[in-house]
This record gives C-alpha cells, structure tokens and sequence, in this order.
C-alpha cells in the first residue's frame, strides 16, 4: 500500500507544528506536509499530488473555504477535511458543498486521525483514476424531482413542517446522504451518530434547511433528460423499500432505536453508487445497464468490468468521505459480496444484504434480471440462518401494508 | 309652473276713511273741494298752495291721494309736482285743470296720474276719479306684495313650501328643491310624506294635524328627511298655517332648514366621546380626577378600580398620594404628585397595590376644567407587559452579543488549545519513546561486561541517575502529561458548553436535548454553585428531544439552578457545610419534566404566590434583580405552553418541577 499523502493548512505555525510532532508517529503511513497559507497548499498541490488536505477555515488572504473550492477544481480527487475552531453557523453551512467533512478545534488527536483513516479507506480499491476522481468531486447528490419540488413547495410555506420535510428526506436518497453528511459534521457537535434523516431535520430546525436548500442549494433535482434510459423511480423505489426491510429484520431482531435507523439508512442507500454512476457517467452506464440486461448478469459484475469497481464500493467510499458511521458504510460495501469471514450474530450489513435480496425476490419488475441470491454461506458463518424464513414473512407484511397504504 | 294667486286683502283694510291733500293756490276752489271731499266720505289731509308746501305736507304725513290742481305758483307747475308725488312718494294723484289746451292736456298725461278732471268739476265725476284712482293704487299694492312675496319665497335660503291639508305640495321653493334633489315638477307629485324619513313619520303628521286642527299657530320639529338619491337630511321645520278670512286653513307654509351640518357635529361630538372612551378602556387607562387643592380623588373610571384594586367608593375621597407610588427603582416618593409644578408627562413609576403586589406603570398628570372647577386628571397606564417585552427584549441582546463574545473567544481558545493537545500528545509517545530508548542504555549499562568497560563514566551516569531521580521521573512524567491533557480536554468541554450554552442557533424552535442542555449548564455555572453545593443529576437516558427555543431554555435552567444555589448559599453561609442540588429529567406523556431540588432556605409560604411577579426579590441589593424567576415563568408558561410547580418547605429546600410538552409536529399534526 502506498503511503497517503496528506497536507495540512493553518495560518498559525504552532498548530502546524504540533501536528507535525503529534502525527510523527504515522510517519509510516503518511507523508505529511504543512502550509502556513492557501497560495502555500495550492503551491505544493501543484508540485506533488496529495491524497487528503486538512485546512483551517479562518486564515489571512485565502480562507478554508476558497482554498477548498480551488482544491476541487483544480485537483478534483482530493479528499478535503477542514479543521476550524471556527463556528459561525454561515460560514460553516458554506463549506458543507466544499468539505467532505467537518472537525472542530479542538480535536482529539485520535478523532483526526481516524476521520483521515476512514476517509481514505477505500481510496486504494479504485484501479480506475477516473472514477475515484469523480467521486471525490461530488458535493451533492440529486433527489428525485417529484420529492425535490415537494419539498420546495413545503419550503415556501409560511410556516413548513419539519415533520413533512422530514418525512420526504427521508424517502429520497440523495436527499438523506446530503443531510446525514452535514449532520453528522463535527460542526454541529453531537456526540453521536445520527443516521435517521427526520431525526436529522428535526435537530437542523426550519431555518437551517432553508438556508442549505434555498441559499446553498444543498439539493438538486435529477436531471431525467440527459438520461433517458434510466429509470430513477424504479432505483428509487428499490432503495426505500430495501431500507424498510432492513429496518424490519433489525425490528425483528430486536435491536435498539439507534441500530434500527442504521439498518434502514443503509438500505436506503445501499444503492446510492449506481445514482453516481448514472449522474456522471451517462453513456457507459446506460451501456452497462443495457448489456446486463441483454447477457443476463448481474448489473453489479458488469460495473466492475467497465468502472473497475461496482457501485456497492463506490458508493461506500462517498459515503465514507462524507463521514457517515462506519457500520453503515461497511454495509453498503458489503451488500452484494459480504466478507468470507464476518462477525458472528446481528449487523447492519446482515439486514442490508438480506433486505437487499429479499427486494429482488418479493418485488420482481422484470423476469429478465438477474437474480440476487442470498448468501446462505454468509448468514451461516454469522449464525443467523434459521431467521430467514421469519424476516422473508414479516418483509411480504410488509410489503403489502405499503402498497395498502399507497 | 305656479301662478301666484293675489293675497287676498285682510278684512281690517279699507274701512278707515281716505286722508286727501288738495293742493290748490285758490282759496275759495280749496274750501269747495274739501267740503265735496268730506261729503264723500274721505278725510282731508289738509289744504297746500304751493308744491313747497305740498311735499312738506306729504312727507309730515303720508296722504292716501292727492288732489292737485295743474296750475299753482311757484317754480314747479303742477305736472312736475304730480310726476315726484306720484314716483317719489307712491301716492296717487288726481289732476284737475281749468286748460283744454291740448299741449298741457297732452303733457299731464305723459305723467301718468291716477286721473285727469277738467274744471269746474263735476260732483259724481269727482267720486268716480277718486275711488278708481285709489281702486287701481289699491290693486297696484297688491301685485307689488305678492311680487314681494314670491321673489322672496323663492330666493329664500331656507326651503319653503305650501302644503295641502292632504299633505301634497302646493308649492315648493328653488332651496326646497335643492335641498330635497328633486325638480319642481317631481316634487308637485309628492306628498311631504314621501320625503319624511320612515322613522320621524309619526312625530311629522302629528305636526301636521295639530296645526290643522287650530291645536298651535306654529309648530317646530327637527325631522329627518330622505333625499331623492336616498341620503339623509336633518331639517328644522316650521309649520304655520295659512288662514283664509273664513279661518279656513286651505295650505299650510312649511319652512325647512337644512340642520344636518350641526346635527351631524352633534352626532360627531357623540362619536368622539364615545370613541374616546372606548380607546381609554382599549388601551386601558386608569383615570383619577383630582382636587388640586387637597390632593383628594374626586372620581375614578373601572380600570383604576381594577389597577388599584379598590371599588371607586373606597377611592373616592382619599389623597391620590397615599396610593403607594415609588419611583422606577422601587424607592417610596415623598412628591408623589408633583402638584406643584401642575404637569407630569409620562413618567415611569411603580405602584405597590393593597395587596402587595407592584406593578409598572406611566403616570401623566395634566390640568383641566371639569363642571368648571379647575382639577387634575392623572392617567395611569399599567406597563407590565411592556416591561415583559424589554425585559425579553434585553435578555435576548445579551445572550447575542454574549453569544457573539463566545464564539469568538472559543475560537481563540480552540486554537492554542489544539496545539497544546497536540504537543502533549507528542510529549506523551516522545517520553514513552525516550524511556525506551533509556531503559535499554540502562539495561545495557547493567550488564558486568558493559560496567566493566565504562569506568568513570559510569559514575557520572549514577549521579545523574539521582541527581534527577530517575524513579521519580518514571512515576511524574507520565502522569503529569496526562493529567495536562485532562486539563486541556476539560477547557475544551468547558468551551464547548460555553459555545453551546450561549450560541444555541435563533430564535426558532428546534429539537433540543434537554440531558445535554442541563450538562452544559452546570458547567457553565460551575462558579455559581461549586463553593456551596453539590450538583448531582439524575437524567432519563430515554428522554426524547423537546421542540423548543435552546437558548431560552438555557436561561431556564441557568435562573432556577442559580436561585437553588442562592438559597443554599443562605443556609451554608459561614460553613464549611455544602448543600446539595439534584436536577432530574423524565418524561411524563407528552411532557417533559425538569426538577431542580435544592437544600436550601425554602420559600415561606407568603412569597409563593409573588415569586414569580417581576421586582420581587428578597435578596440583597446587588445580587438579585428579581427578574429571574419572571423570566424563567415567560419562558416556560408563556413560549412553551408549559408548567410550573414549585414545592417548598422553609428550612428544608425547594424543589421547581418545570413541565413542558414535547411539542414540534406531535402538536401541528391535528391541524393538517
């Protein structure tokens, strides 16, 4: 493995020098490097290429957020961390498009360097430059453009209900990524992940919202024209129905309130690389999609042999960066090929890949797909075998109370 | 169109015999012509010779006809004299002459006079000239006043008419017209009932009949009337009958003055007393009436009643000065009234109520005149709620720009407080490395051979070793760098409950941990309560968020932990003893509770009830504005739909049990 290359940017050079002692002993896996200004980091990005840059937010000349845009422009693939004992709630809201993610002065040196070691987790699986690229220049995801302008209309209210907000966050998948990204930021200051999109809109408030979907156009819709072949409703449909299934098996299960939210965040955005794909990679996806379809595979195996990754991983590693909870990006990771060697008992990669063929096997579109097996070997080694039956029932409830309910 | 029928003469006229001047330079002629005069029946007005004498005559004492002769000496003839008589003074004149001659006959007719008789003159002829002169003057008087009576009928400014017994018009004058907005020919086919308002028709035809039953000559009535674009009108009417000789009534005259001008400034002057004091209620204004000279309430309105919370009989007569009014500081205040200097405007008092209670208010004295003795009206405005509203006002500045401070100075805090982190981080592994790296020389040094080979310089080592107590440093350097770091993490808690505490984000409600809300503020008010208590809480780990303002709710914990820390402050005072303060938080249904107990003085049972009430304060001056717990009842009742209880015992502490709904959506949901 490569070592990563990190550059730090502080306008204080005892900061920089601290980090510079505290983080020695990573020396093994980092080569570090530290700018006192923006023209310094960008002066060095040009010179050598860096994995990761960790900027403070307020410094002379060129601020945190300036320096990160330029960064994004001009060298898209690297992963951009701010570091700020700044809290001004506009300009951190600012840097939410900028920032993969969000630490606050003081930070732990433990906390650093894990964000830095969960954000370049799984950098080194994408063989396809590109595609990592991509991925890194990404600063939101596009909702569904029924769910988009009902949330506007909502918006514009005279006074919006936070529950109904909530409730369309958390229908839609790129909407839920971008909220749990800005959350779960250091910015806000809990203590603990939150990966429930209500709860999510619930602790922001009204104005907050607005300011991030109005002023900052957190949001966006989908664009169906430039993708005709694509059929959002269908992905989107898929990702919310896999996510009520987790969240059943987890219910089932018996797991606690915090639990059950990661197994439906995961579900619902199980699928959230194959949205990336099909937003920044229209026509050799619509090839990828339509060659499946033709020869019968799994659309997952023909990712790889285009992108040189699938979507499962692609999409983990943005949700990585965008620092939601570990177990959930492993779930995402894992759903198609869970681990040979997993955790016994319940997890929330568990739920999501059951969840995930469950769908595929209740909810057929078309006879033509290919199917998505559970893996029986998998849910052996976790012990949880004997419950399939249990979660296959309680999922076809369900289902129906939904399409009742509809 | 209406002809004017001649007033008909009234039956007094015409029986008192005619006065005749003769004017006549010929005794004999003049005696002969009074004498034929008398036989007729007329009075001589006298005998003149000349026209000097006989315009002296006519202007002592107006005659009814003059008898003249043409020829009379003097510089005037006879026919000038006729023609100033005849014009200059409007009395007819009979002409007698002896001429024939047509040049003078012709010139005494230009002149026009009532009659023309040639001498000697006939006896019969005489009468009949007479009486057609005086017949045709008589006619004349009449169309001259019935010319007199229409040009002022209808240049009246009032509107006249003449109304038949049935009540159609008769006639109707131009301002008549006007006034109703109908034409003349309109109104002819009217009845003064159709243009009464229906509400006055009554009193109108009672008018009527009385008038015509010969019940009063005149009759006078404020009516309405109704226009013919359907507005209204107030007129004066008067109505007096037209009698015939007969003393029959054929038409009654019918004066209509437009009064709407002054009803309607009437009717204003109603309105604006009325709406004067529906604005003094509105707004809710006490009134005094003051008698300047003994200082005595005279009179009070119902909201003074209410402010003072005495029935206006127990007001009345008492000095407005023994009413209880302290300055804005709350001081007692000797002048209370300031009559001296008459005018008091807008001045911010306190007034201590009977029962205790103290209240805000504005106080406005001015001068005036009632009944037509000179008093003073003093005007109180109860400001409580103003005062609430600067007070949420103020406290709401302070915790921005303390807000502002804050996170400005845990940015500049944070800073160092990373770097020093950071190095005592390093330190940390740099020493655990070092002690490596020396465990090994010393492990090394340990070894005979090596001891062997050093010699002196080992020694130089050992000293060393115990000049700088190696043991010691093994056993202090790690544990000072770690309790260093401690330090630091604890500055950095307490900078992030600062922020957290006074930087909560608007003035919107949003979902708040209320656990995390009271940890921060126990930090925060560490100072506060450290020396004189313990602070233990007992937070529902299940407790779900509450949708509320986080910075007000801040100040509601921070105000009653404070007040807890006050009252055990009282008790532990000069102690080494400290009290102890619990916070518990549970959920109850839809509510969330907050419970604050304290081991402190405890309430005594007269002050429950005025806790809450602004100024009221028993702590000494300097340590407590009596503002908090009004506070902390505004935030909690007032913005949250929430409860206070309060639960105390002297001597044993208080508890506070601050109930709020868990509100946000679980409460707008029936509303969609």
């Amino acid at each position: 493995m490569n070592k990563k290359r990190i550059l730090f940017v502080d306008d204080e050079q005892h900061v920089l020098d601290a980090l510079r002692r505290m983080l020695h002993g990573m020396r093994g896996q980092w080569e570090m490097q530290f700018a006192t200004s923006g023209n310094a980091a960008l002066d060095i990005l040009q010179a050598s290429p860096q994995d990761v840059i960790v900027a403070d937010m307020r410094m002379p000349g060129m601020d945190g957020v300036t320096l990160l845009d330029e960064v994004r422009t001009r060298h898209p693939g690297v992963i951009r961390l701010i570091l700020s004992g700044h809290s001004d709630t506009n300009t951190a809201l600012k840097s939410v498009r900028h920032a993969h993610q969000f630490l606050l002065k003081p930070c732990k040196a433990e906390e650093l360097m894990a964000a830095i070691a969960r954000a370049t987790t799984f950098q080194d699986i994408f063989s396809n430059e590109a595609v990592r690229t991509v991925v890194a220049r990404i600063e939101t995801l596009p909702s569904l453009p029924r769910t988009y302008l009902e949330l506007m209309r909502e918006l514009r209210r005279e006074e919006p209900s936070l529950r109904v907000i909530g409730e369309l966050v958390n229908q839609d998948v790129g909407m839920s990524a971008n909220i749990l990204k800005l959350v779960n930021s250091a910015f806000f200051g809990l203590r603990t992940h939150v990966s429930s999109p209500v709860h999510a809109v619930n602790l922001l408030g009204t104005e907050i919202i607005k300011a991030l979907i109005i002023s900052l156009h957190l949001f966006s819709r989908f664009n169906m024209d430039r993708f005709p072949g694509f059929s959002l409703e269908l992905l989107w449909k898929h990702s919310l129905t896999t996510g009520l299934f987790a969240k059943t098996i987890a219910q089932i299960e018996g797991r606690r309130p915090p639990e059950i939210d990661d197994c439906f965040i995961s579900g619902l955005l199980h699928d959230v690389g194959k949205l990336l794909l099909a937003a920044n990679f229209e026509e050799s996806y619509q090839e990828v999609l339509a060659r499946s379809r033709a020869e019968r595979r799994t659309v997952h195996d023909m990712e790889r042999e285009a992108f040189a990754a699938s979507h499962a991983e692609i999409g983990a590693y943005l949700l990585g960066l965008w620092g939601l909870p570990e177990n959930v990006v492993m779930a995402i990771f894992g759903h198609h090929t869970p681990p040979s060697a997993p955790t016994p008992g319940f997890s929330t990669l568990l739920a999501v890949h059951a969840a995930n063929s469950l769908e595929h096997e209740l909810v057929v579109l078309n006879a033509d797909y290919a199917p998505h097996p559970m893996d029986t070997a998998f849910l052996q080694t976790a012990a949880m075998d004997h419950r399939i039956e249990v979660w296959r029932k309680a999922c076809a409830r369900r289902l129906t109370e939904e399409l009742h309910l509809e | 169109m209406y002809t004017f029928p001649p007033v008909p003469p009234r039956p007094a006229e015409g029986m008192a015999p005619k006065r005749v001047l003769i004017v006549e330079d010929d005794p004999v002629s003049a005696q002969v012509m009074a004498k034929r005069l008398d036989l007729l029946g007329f009075l001589s007005a006298g005998i003149a010779q000349d026209a000097d004498r006989a315009l002296a005559m006519i202007q002592e004492h107006p005659p009814d006809l003059v008898l003249q002769d043409i020829r009379i000496p003097g510089d005037m003839d006879g026919i000038d004299l006729c023609d100033v008589i005849q014009r200059r003074h409007r009395i007819p004149v009979i002409l007698v002459t002896a001429f024939t001659q047509e040049e003078i006959t012709t010139r005494a007719a230009a002149v026009n006079p009532y009659g023309l008789l040639y001498k000697p003159v006939d006896f019969s002829q005489l009468r009949v000239a007479m009486e057609t002169a005086l017949r045709k003057r008589a006619e004349e008087d009449l169309q001259e006043s019935s010319e007199r009576f229409r040009s002022t009928f209808e240049q009246a400014a009032v509107g006249m008419c003449h109304v038949l017994p049935d009540g159609r018009f008769l006639r109707v004058n131009e301002q008549l017209c006007r006034l109703l907005g109908y034409s003349r020919q309109e109104l002819a086919e009217c009845a003064i009932r159709d243009v009464t308002f229906q509400d006055d028709q009554e009193m109108a035809d009672d008018a009527m009949r009385n008038i015509l039953l010969g019940h009063t000559e005149t009759h006078t009535l404020e009516k309405r009337l109704r226009r013919k674009d359907g507005t209204m009108v107030w007129g004066l009417v008067t109505l007096s009958p037209a009698r015939e000789a007969s003393g029959n009534i054929p038409y009654i005259i019918v004066v209509i003055q437009d009064v709407t001008h002054s009803h309607r400034a009437a009717e204003e002057l109603r309105e604006s007393e009325e709406t004067l004091r529906k604005i003094l209620h509105g707004i809710r204004a006490a009134i005094f009436i003051i008698d300047p000279a003994t200082t005595c309430i005279l009179d009070a309105n119902a909201i003074a009643e209410d402010l003072i919370g005495l029935p206006k009989d127990a007001l009345r007569g008492a000095s407005c000065c023994t009413l209880g009014w302290q300055d804005k500081r709350g001081q007692p205040m000797s002048d209370n009234c300031r009559f001296s200097d008459g005018a008091l405007i807008d001045v911010e008092m306190r007034l201590k109520k009977p029962d205790g209670r103290i209240v805000p208010v504005i106080k406005t004295v001015i001068p005036g005149m009632r009944r037509g003795v000179s008093v003073y009206y003093e005007i109180v405005f109860d400001i409580t709620e103003r005062k609430a509203l600067e007070r949420r006002l103020s406290i709401a500045q302070k915790l921005e720009s303390v807000g502002e401070l804050a996170a400005g100075v845990a940015h500049e805090i944070n800073t160092p407080i990373q770097y020093i982190g950071d190095n005592l981080h390093y330190l940390q592994s740099a020493y655990a490395d070092l002690r490596r790296v020396l465990d090994a020389a010393l492990a090394a040094l340990a070894l005979p051979t090596v001891r062997h080979a050093a010699g002196e310089a080992l020694r130089d080592v050992d000293r060393a070793r115990t000049d700088a107590d190696l043991d010691f440093l093994t056993e202090e350097v790690p544990k000072s760098l770690e309790q260093s770091l401690e330090g630091v993490e604890r500055v950095a808690s307490i900078v992030r409950a600062m922020k957290k505490f006074s930087h909560p984000g608007g003035e919107e409600k949003t979902a708040v941990d209320i656990n995390k809300a009271v940890e921060n503020t126990v930090l925060v008010a560490r100072n506060e309560w450290k020396y004189v208590a313990d602070v233990d809480t007992d937070l529902d780990p299940e407790l779900p968020t509450v949708h509320c303002l986080p910075g007000d709710f801040n100040q509601v914990i921070l105000n009653v932990l404070i007040n807890a820390a006050h009252a055990i402050g009282d008790v532990v005072r000069d102690t080494p003893a400290k009290g102890r303060i619990t916070i518990t938080t549970r959920r109850e249904g839809d509510m969330v509770r907050l419970s604050i107990s304290d081991t402190g003085t405890g309430i005594p049972e007269g002050h429950r009830e005025k806790i809450f009430d602004p100024f009221f304060t028993t702590k000494e001056v300097g340590r407590g504005t009596g503002q908090g717990l009004a506070i902390v009842h505004d935030i909690v009742v007032e913005k949250h739909d929430g409860t206070i209880d309060v639960e105390s015992e002297v001597g044993r502490g208080t508890t506070v049990h601050i109930r709020i709904p868990l509100g946000g959506d679980r409460k707008t949901e029936g509303q969609r």
